[in-house]
């Protein structure tokens, strides 16, 4: 008997103190949902988690979807995948897609996540204000981008967390506009007007949303107020162009007078460098690479340009000669020059920034807007000169524009566009909002039909989202 | 350690284990304040009236009125003197003081009712005479005594046999040399021989005074003592479906860790080293893989303590290393490991028996005269295989010939270029394999001493292993000290300690994928020098515009770079265990095991990684404790026919892991490696994490024989678990089986074929918590952006919470018998199993559109089902013995379901619902292309861009196009259709020789080392096959296409093997010495060999490889894997 109530005892001991605790899973090294957002410095670190989710949306990505795929850029034929995208051969299943889809997605959660719980901080409110104002300014950037390559798209503007019921269907892509436009004119009142300290070079500005406000504008043809938005910036006098074009895009002269956004790469660590210069070179400058980039210039678009033209010897090269004096020359076709870095800093990773937009863009943009609203003005000569005058060797090379028809001014702003921005990102969006993108894509002997005005939707969401119905011809 | 008990965190552990200590201290005093047993006898009360009686008849008459018996030697009682007595109820004692102590005899109680007698002065009687119960014993005090020795099977002398005259309870046992003495009381007594592991022996004495007897190792083993979890079972009893194995064949091999010596040993058990390098990682796989997503490895279990095997500290980049944290555990240290196998066996351990479980029990010390044991071997180890690679000329060659077939100059012997030099200038060249791989040697040192009294046993060991690798520079090394201890305090308390202590070196290589340093060696060409001409290594393949891959020179990153990681093991427990009434036990144990490991990575300018960093530095550490308490309660009881044991028991276990990494570039000056990475301009940013569990489990088996026949065990076991989510914290895990003797039974019971019959049934569910931690938790993780050229902190949601996540349910149905026949000289064992594993973790994947790509949840099914065979049979037996053992098991595994598609993709294989995991998938081969008409022929049968000399693949689906996504299939699986070992064991006299078989049948390898080899781009070197049989146009193949440079087509069915073998994994021969000297108890020599021979059409180096380590679904690929050595060895066993 006596053993028995020991060992009851014994037994209740364990029991009772067979605390819950050890069950409980508390995080040691890592932030949970309820408490990442407690300070001024959690906000800041939640948006820069915004930005950074920038470079898997633009890099080759954007370069993929806006250049590859036009008839500006193609690849060398042993890049199989490239050369899919670049002929229309792509399908629903082809990875860029499932990958831009996806990351824009997850930028605008991330920006959700910094809209909802941001206000909740307690901090300076002009800090938290603009914190807030960045999270908009990126969230219409991802949605422009989406609307752009899907049209309709799912509009998702808040923060949930349930897993199980995530089927989401697609929304007008006018409703994404009014989204889209809505967040940057909000932006547009908490923005700085630039940043002072080094540490915020590449954070959105009140020029920022005003340009790509004005880029939203004008793909809707609502040139009134594309024009005043770009006017808006011109009249700022934030901005200007840097006398040299070759200077647009040196790593060393990054976040210059011209660059109204840029996403920021570094060789502070090759984890941070950008992949553009590989892809692009003849030879690339990593010590140890001696291989170039598959990514090159389509050959009618080299042969386009015209004589005096600073802009083709920075954007189209045949040769390259390189640090120890060796000229190496390009087997397979012309190279783009634009992304050159001879201080590369890892096999895959230069330090060239990404240009989103820059005032040259504004520019002609303005001189677009002018055009269309009310035929060949002055200020819109003036607007597409500025641009032209900084390009040519000697004033007699591109002249200035003068008594043009509202059309040959149109497509004289279209042709300038190309030579100015090619390669960044541009192209496919600009054929698209002019309807050329078929005619063009034909005149280098692409098939192009009604269906490749929209990409696929990616299979993968396809699969595991059955809301979504997908674009026709997929 | 004093760090970790001061934190708050585990302070709680060390409240809940102290308070039962207290009880173990109360009990134990209160077992002290009882008397030994049998003083009341003395207290008895005794009336004695006598008148000139002789004492022995005084001791009669006491023992007539008492109930105590006397013994004693002839010469106690010498005189005839006659007493007068007269005593009213006196004690015994006092009684017994009055008669004996004046004529200087002893009186002492022995056993409850008897009282031996022994003469002041005169040597003691031996305590283990005991005497007769009849009184007859001191009315014929006739003396005989018998002397010889006890020895086994190679003739050292037995301590410990127990010998016993037939009939009676009086016997001895053999001292520390088997040596025995027994004083008989008659003449034409049988003595009976006896000792665990051994047939007893009886002898019938007749007027002989000495005999030796030689004991011979019981076959029959079904005396044998199994471990299971918390406690162990006669094998006669046991329900479930138990494998074991001894030190014997653990010893056989010489390997770095327990686990690798399972191989082939056991069935059901598939074992797979998946690197070679020295405490490289292995595979294990007890009756297949359960899971895709969560662990498919078993829990080890080593003296009852369930350890975790935490992943190594994290290194720089380009050093990739599979260590098998088992290898810190010293396998000289094991006396035994039992695989559990079926439900039946794997319950009692919850949330992680799915996977099953390996227990390892250590040697403890046994009682006797203290013995020392030592034990050395050396090695010698040398790749088995060198693949034909193209010589430098070769090499070169194909560059140009590449060139020409792509319309371009010929590069090697261009007087104008860079590369002047033809060809044929070049030579043999550099021959990386020679460079890389070495004969290395290995050793291995033991020293234990072991002995001890009724009262205390101890063993104490120290052992140094230390093996080089068969490629440059990579080492293993281990130092292990181990003392265990068994204390009886008192006839109700035990206890008893085990602690061992390791320190390891793990110099490795790169150890897998195509920087590994096989890799660079395969790929870099042999025209490229080991050194520049000032003397350098040489840098860049070649140099400059050579059209060689960027391939770092293999010898110079050896040489000049360090991948050290060093880890330190301590894992010990201290345990109690109470008698609180008869048949019931508790046992109460903590333990700890501490694993802490440093990694330190160091790159030189010498090397590619680091060349343009200059010097490339890393130090990565992980702390891990793991606590442990248990609270077990046995209880045994038998009545009539009906006999239980019940274990029930409470245990608390938690985990906290610490790891720190930080890595730096710029170095100044390299001599200090990486052991002050402060030295260096450049310092990287540090990450660092710390993470905890905890486990809280009760759990409980009932085992009841009814006739000792009908055995039924029912098992269940409930577990917290910190690892799920809120609303599943709790988990049970119950199990019953059923076993039946049938030989037993009346109608088998004198057969003369049939020794051994039991059928056994059981069914089970059991867990996997290999499911990582805080999974079901969103997260928010930090790393670092850039704006400008500042880095800044950065905050993302990295993962969705999934509060419902559990652990994966694995249910299993067991089948078997345990055949003996021919008494027991041929035994079968057979299973049958089938297990299906429910709430599979997977990655389900999301909409973008919530923000993450995937969330963990508890979606899936897959089946595995087998059959296990092992054999073991005495061929012939007598002065020549042959013994056989052998297993053979087959598995098969299935998905059942997953979730949303019917089918993902892995790499190289496909997860299909319907096939087995570890499918390989791909496009399948169809010879080369051979005429520009025949490709215009088939138009989209081929690939836009084929030329004469490219590879043509199947159109799978038949819809006339080839495509290289849809026209896929399985192209055969990495898991074997069966597995099996065969060991022939041979002895005569004094020696033993063994040869054991072991191998796998129907798996298929993916090559992907041949693939870079033969793809016919000629950037890394090639193998001679290209060399001499690529397709030309002037002498077509249809096996390789011309040399250059074609679209890349993923996985291929050109490179799968069969990697099927059959491998003669060891023979051994040893020799037992005819040295018996007054130190030397027993000296044994043996030679042997290790993987002597391989049988395969496996084109690699080894067909044993699982380059995939970590996946659960990808098995057989051989990515430039470490490859397999040769060892010879000898070694020599010697007792003190």
């Amino acid at each position: 008997m006596k053993n028995t109530t020991l060992l009851s005892a014994l037994l209740t001991v364990f029991l009772l103190t067979a605390c819950e605790k050890n069950l409980e899973e508390v995080p040691l090294s890592f932030f949970e949902e309820s408490n990442s957002f407690n300070s001024a410095a959690d906000a800041t670190s939640a948006i820069n988690g915004v930005y950074d989710r920038l470079k898997n949306v633009y890099g080759m990505t954007m370069i993929n979807l806006a250049d590859l795929n036009s008839d500006e850029c193609e690849v060398r034929e042993d890049n199989g995948s490239g050369d899919e995208i670049h002929k229309n051969l792509f399908n629903s299943g082809t990875s860029l897609f499932d990958g831009f889809y996806t990351n824009s997605y997850v930028l605008i959660d991330r920006a959700n996540r910094v809209i909802a719980n941001v206000p909740k901080i307690t901090m300076d409110t002009k800090l938290r204000d603009q914190i807030v104002g960045e999270a908009k300014f990126l969230r219409a950037l991802a949605y422009f981008n989406l609307v752009r390559a899907f049209g309709n798209i799912p509009l998702v503007t808040s923060v949930s967390n349930d897993v199980i019921n995530v089927q989401i269907p697609r929304e007008p892509a006018e409703k994404v506009y009014q989204q889209i436009i809505s967040d940057l004119q909000e932006a547009e009142k908490t923005l700085p007007v630039k940043y002072t300290v080094a540490s915020e070079n590449g954070r959105a500005t009140i020029g920022a949303a005003k340009s790509i406000l004005a880029k939203v504008y004008l793909t809707r043809k609502d040139w009134a107020n594309a024009a005043s938005k770009a006017k808006e910036v011109i009249d700022s006098k934030t901005y200007a162009l840097v006398p040299d074009f070759k200077d647009v895009f040196l790593p060393e002269k990054e976040n210059g007078a011209e660059h109204i956004f840029s996403i920021q790469y570094s060789c502070v660590l090759p984890a941070y460098g950008s992949p553009m210069a590989v892809n692009f070179s003849i030879y690339f400058s990593y010590p140890i690479n001696l291989t170039g980039g598959s990514y090159q210039v389509v050959p009618q678009h080299a042969a386009s340009y015209l004589s005096g033209d600073l802009r083709k010897d920075v954007t189209v090269i045949y040769e390259k000669k390189i640090a120890n004096g060796t000229v190496v020359a390009s087997r397979t076709g012309p190279h783009l020059d634009k992304y050159w870095d001879p201080q590369a800093c890892g096999s895959q990773s230069a330090r060239n920034n990404f240009l989103v937009i820059r005032y040259a863009d504004v520019l002609l943009m303005y001189a677009e807007a002018l055009n269309e609203l009310s035929g060949p003005t002055t200020e819109a000569y003036t607007a597409i000169n500025t641009v032209r005058a900084r390009a040519r060797k000697t004033p007699t090379d591109l002249k200035d524009f003068s008594n043009l028809t509202q059309t040959q001014l149109r497509e004289a702003i279209w042709q300038e566009r190309s030579w100015e921005l090619c390669f960044e990102g541009h192209r496919r969006w600009d054929l698209l909002r002019t309807g050329k993108y078929i005619e063009k894509m034909k005149k280098i002997g692409i098939n192009a039909e009604e269906k490749h005005l929209l990409y696929p939707i990616p299979i993968q969401e396809m699969d595991v989202n059955p809301a979504l119905v997908q674009n026709p011809g997929y | 350690m004093s760090n970790f008990f001061t934190r708050k965190e585990i302070f709680y552990l060390m409240k809940i284990t102290l308070t039962p200590l207290l009880f173990v201290c109360l009990l134990t005093t209160l077992s002290f304040a009882e008397n030994t047993f049998g003083q009341e006898r003395l207290q008895e009360k005794i009336t004695l009236h006598l008148k000139n009686t002789e004492l022995k008849t005084v001791l009669k008459t006491i023992e007539q009125k008492t109930n105590v018996v006397f013994s004693y030697q002839k010469g106690v009682l010498t005189n005839n003197e006659k007493l007068s007595l007269d005593i009213n109820n006196e004690t015994l004692e006092s009684v017994l003081q009055q008669i004996l102590s004046p004529r200087q005899i002893n009186f002492q109680v022995l056993k409850s009712n008897k009282i031996v007698l022994t003469r002041r002065g005169l040597g003691n009687v031996p305590q283990e005479i005991e005497p007769k119960t009849s009184p007859v014993l001191f009315e014929t005090p006739l003396e005989q005594t018998i002397t010889g020795t006890v020895t086994d099977e190679n003739g050292a002398g037995l301590p410990g046999v127990s010998i016993l005259v037939k009939g009676t309870q009086q016997g001895t046992t053999t001292d520390a040399v088997g040596k025995y003495r027994l004083v008989l009381s008659g003449n034409n007594e049988v003595l009976i021989f006896s000792f665990v592991g051994y047939i007893a022996q009886e002898f019938s004495i007749g007027t002989q005074t000495t005999l030796n007897v030689s004991l011979k190792p019981d076959t029959k083993a079904l005396s044998e003592v199994i471990v299971v979890g918390y406690g162990a079972v006669k094998k006669r009893d046991l329900t479930g479906a138990v494998s074991s194995i001894g030190a014997t064949e653990l010893k056989a091999q010489p390997v770095s860790s327990f686990n690798q010596a399972l191989q082939g040993r056991v069935s059901g058990v598939q074992v797979t080293n998946s690197s070679n390098a020295p405490g490289g990682g292995i595979t294990i796989r007890i009756r297949g893989g359960n899971s895709i997503s969560a662990s498919n490895d078993p829990l080890y279990v080593i003296d009852g303590f369930p350890v975790t095997n935490p992943a190594p500290a994290t290194g720089a980049g380009n050093s990739t290393l599979y260590a098998n944290p088992l290898s810190t555990i010293n396998p000289n240290d094991i006396e035994s490991i039992e695989i559990l196998k079926d439900a039946s066996a794997t319950a009692i351990y919850g949330s992680r028996g799915a996977n099953g479980v390996v227990l390892v029990t250590t040697k403890r010390g046994k009682e006797g005269q203290a013995t020392v044991d030592f034990d050395v071997y050396y090695g010698y180890q040398k790749v088995t295989k060198m693949l034909d690679m193209a010589t430098a000329e070769e090499h070169t060659a194909s560059k140009n010939e590449q060139l020409r077939n792509l319309n371009f100059a010929e590069r090697y012997g261009n007087p104008t270029g860079a590369y002047p030099k033809k060809p044929s200038e070049y030579g043999v060249g550099t021959n990386w394999q020679k460079e890389i791989f070495q004969g290395a040697p290995m050793q291995n040192y033991q020293l234990s001493v072991s002995g001890g009294t009724d009262k205390l046993r101890y063993i104490v060991s120290g052992n140094y292993f230390n093996q080089d690798g068969i490629v440059i520079t990579s080492n293993f090394k281990r130092y292990t000290s181990r003392i265990s201890l068994d204390a009886r305090v008192s006839k109700r308390l035990k206890i008893g300690t085990n602690f061992t202590i390791t320190r390891s070196y793990n110099n490795s290589v790169n150890e897998v994928g195509s920087s590994s340093l096989l890799g660079l060696a395969l790929r870099i060409s042999p025209a490229s020098p080991i050194y520049d001409a000032t003397g350098n290594y040489q840098l860049l393949n070649v140099g400059a515009g050579s059209g060689f891959s960027s391939v770092a020179n293999p010898v110079a990153v050896a040489k000049t770079s360090t991948n050290l990681l060093t880890s330190d093991r301590v894992l010990g427990s201290i345990f109690g265990d109470i008698a609180l009434a008869e048949g019931l036990t508790a046992r109460i144990s903590i333990g700890t095991d501490i694993l802490n490991s440093r990694r330190d990575i160091f790159y030189t300018p010498q090397t590619l990684i680091a060349n343009t960093v200059n010097g490339y530095g890393s130090n990565g550490t992980s702390n891990n404790i793991n606590l442990l308490n248990e609270n077990i309660l046995t209880y045994t009881k038998s009545f009539k026919e009906h006999t239980f044991d019940a274990v029930a028991g409470v245990t608390f276990q938690s985990n906290r892991e610490e790891r720190t990494y930080s890595e730096a570039q710029d170095f100044p000056n390299y001599t200090l490696g990486a052991n002050n990475i402060g030295l260096a301009n450049k310092p990287l940013p540090s990450t660092g994490s710390v993470q905890e569990w905890g486990l809280n489990s009760y759990l409980g088996r009932l085992n009841y024989r009814f006739k000792d026949r009908y055995l039924l065990t029912i098992t269940g076991r409930v577990d917290g678990s910190s690892r799920f989510g809120a609303n599943n914290k709790y988990g049970f895990f119950p199990s019953g089986a059923f076993a039946w003797r049938v030989s037993d039974e009346n109608f088998l019971k004198n057969n003369r074929w049939v020794s051994e019959l039991k059928l056994r049934l059981s069914y089970g569910i059991t867990g996997n918590d290999g499911i990582g931690l805080y999974n079901s938790l969103s997260q928010y993780g930090t790393s670092r952006t850039v704006f400008g050229d500042q880095e800044v902190l950065m905050i993302q949601a990295s993962r969705i919470a999934n509060p419902d996540l559990r652990w994966e349910k694995t249910a299993q149905l067991d089948a078997g018998f345990d055949l003996g026949l021919f008494n027991n000289r041929l035994q079968l064992t057979a299973d049958y199993y089938i297990k299906t594993t429910t709430d599979l973790l997977l990655g389900v994947e999301l909409p973008a559109t919530t923000g993450f790509t995937s969330v963990t949840r508890n979606v899936g099914s897959l089946e595995n089902k087998g059959v296990e065979l092992s054999v073991n049979s005495v061929n012939i037996d007598g002065k020549f013995q042959w013994k056989t053992n052998g297993n053979i098991s087959f598995n098969r595994n299935k998905v059942i379901s997953l979730n949303n598609a019917d089918q993902f993709f892995t790499g190289n294989s496909i997860v299909k619902v319907g096939e087995s995991v570890g499918s390989f998938y791909g496009n399948v081969f169809d010879g080369i292309w051979q005429t520009a008409d025949e490709i215009k022929a088939a138009g989209t049968l081929a690939r836009s861009g084929d030329l004469p000399g490219a590879i043509r693949y199947k159109d799978l689906n038949g819809d006339g196009i080839f495509n290289e996504a849809t026209d896929r299939q399985i192209l055969g699986t990495g898991l074997p259709k069966f597995i099996f070992g065969l060991t022939n064991t041979l002895t005569y006299q004094s020696f033993d020789f063994a040869i054991f078989l072991q191998g796998t049948q129907g798996n298929k390898i993916l090559n992907v080392t041949r693939k870079s080899m033969e793809q016919s781009d000629p950037s890394d070197n090639l193998l001679r096959t290209v060399i001499e049989g690529a397709w030309r146009a002037d002498k077509p193949s249809n096996t390789l296409p011309s040399i250059r440079q074609w679209r890349n087509t993923g996985t291929d069915s050109f490179y799968i093997e069969d990697g099927s073998f059959l491998r003669v994994k060891n023979v051994s021969l040893g020799y037992q010495l005819p040295l018996r000297t007054k130190f030397v108890k027993r000296a044994r020599v043996y030679i042997s060999g290790q993987n002597l021979w391989t049988f395969t059409s496996y084109r690699g180096f080894d067909p044993e490889v699982n380059s995939d380590f970590t996946s659960n679904v990808q098995y057989g690929v051989d990515n430039y894997a470490y490859p397999a050595a040769r060892t010879f060895t000898c070694g020599a066993t010697l007792s003190f």
